[in-house]
């Protein structure tokens, strides 16, 4: 019987590629466009999890399924690698890439409320203590792990509905019923011919014993 | 017995619980987004508010919606792409059963997503300048598209998660979105 291929390799490059895309200072700021890092991880689960399956398409559910989990290896990879990046340049940062939005940004009143949140977020960082801003971040972490995983999903689903090219194949022919006589294993053989030899009499069964196999 | 009858129950209702917990999830996605510049004026739940869309987008205001003098949570594209993902589960019941499990057409997906495409890419390029309505009303045909995938996999990972097996060739009736190819 044909086996469905194991979820979790491609759950796991799946997510070490959004994890660690995601953890990456400036690479990570992708993510603001709708989180594409974690959906393209998502997405990469699915290809992958297609690859492995040469013979059984691979369901929406599947996909749905690798993508979730995708969306837990890169989250957790976020807190090992991106949580202490944040925690120790993570405001640096956050101020640099502020600063560059505010000298982008034609309209003043949206300058000055953004140079408000410079100024907030300068604040923050001096009046925190380093085992506030870890509880901070670990609660920040597990609301972006939730999202991450959520996008993850749909980034699976995603993937199956552009990859997956054989969704109205025919299901695969069914075994064949017990009685064939055949070693198990074999399915869709057809049944082996009558040995040769004189034809028995029409009062005696055709393989030298017991009832005739049923369909 | 108490757990084969609740998964019993819960396999015959996974469409319509599913459908339910997506759309609520949508909905109040979309309602904190809105709900953010209308609390701007006390402090903390606006600014949990802002922080969490942060992680989604990049909040420029002179790119987003404003209400009550402040910008919505996200930006107007992804607004419209949220809005629109809400607006695709509504209208999903009255297109295809929330039973179904097979995706739609992979044509119908990339149409979604192209104009988003092409609003994106030409601004950028500065081919063209894209304003708030288009951003927002590319964003809301992505995001409705990508709803008619979501359900149908959401429906399908809990049926698997409950332990019933999936067909893996399309049983239903045609539909305008196969194809006619079912």
């Amino acid at each position: 019987m044909t086996q469905k291929p194991n979820k979790l390799q491609p759950a796991i490059i799946g997510g070490l590629v959004l994890g660690i895309l995601s953890s990456i200072p400036f690479v990570n700021f992708a993510n603001i466009c709708c989180c594409i890092w974690v959906v393209l991880g998502g997405m990469i689960a699915a290809r992958m999890l297609i690859k492995r399956s040469p013979v059984l398409a691979v369901t929406s559910g599947e996909g749905a399924v690798v993508g979730a989990l995708a969306g837990v290896v890169g989250a957790l990879i976020t807190l090992v690698i991106g949580l202490p990046v944040s925690l120790l340049i993570g405001d640096s940062i956050s101020i640099g890439m502020l600063e560059w939005f505010a000298g982008v940004v034609n309209d003043p009143q949206a300058r000055d409320e953004i140079i408000k949140v410079i100024e907030e977020t300068r604040r923050q960082a001096e009046m925190q203590s380093i085992g506030q801003r870890l509880v901070g971040s670990l609660f920040f972490w597990f609301i972006g792990a939730v999202v991450t995983v959520g996008f993850a999903t749909v980034g699976g689903i995603l993937g199956v509905a552009l990859f997956e090219k054989r969704k109205n194949q025919p299901a695969p022919p069914a075994p064949p019923a017990p009685g064939w006589n055949q070693p198990p294993g074999t399915p869709g053989l057809a049944p082996p011919s009558p040995p040769p030899g004189p034809m028995p009499p029409p009062d005696q069964p055709p393989y030298g014993g017991g009832e005739p196999p049923r369909h | 017995m108490l757990k084969s009858s609740l998964k019993l129950a819960a396999s015959t209702y996974a469409a319509p619980l599913t459908y339910a917990a997506a759309l609520a999830l949508a909905l109040a996605w979309l309602c904190g987004i809105i709900a953010a510049p209308l609390l701007s004026e006390g402090e903390g739940a606006a600014s949990l508010l802002y922080y969490a869309y942060s992680r989604v987008c990049h909040q420029l205001p002179e790119r987003s919606f404003h209400a009550a003098g402040h910008a919505f949570g996200v930006c107007a594209r992804c607004f419209g792409i949220y809005a629109g993902f809400a607006a695709g589960l509504m209208v999903y019941p009255f297109v295809r059963s929330i039973t179904r499990t097979d995706l739609p057409a992979r044509r119908w997906l990339l149409c979604g997503i192209v104009p988003l495409a092409v609003d994106f890419l030409g601004g950028y390029a500065g081919l063209f300048e894209n304003s708030l309505a288009s951003r927002a009303s590319t964003g809301a045909i992505a995001g409705g598209a990508v709803a008619f995938y979501t359900l149908p996999g959401l429906v399908s990972m809990l049926r698997l998660w409950l332990g019933k097996n999936e067909p893996h060739a399309a049983t239903h009736s045609q539909a305008i979105f196969d194809g006619g190819k079912q």
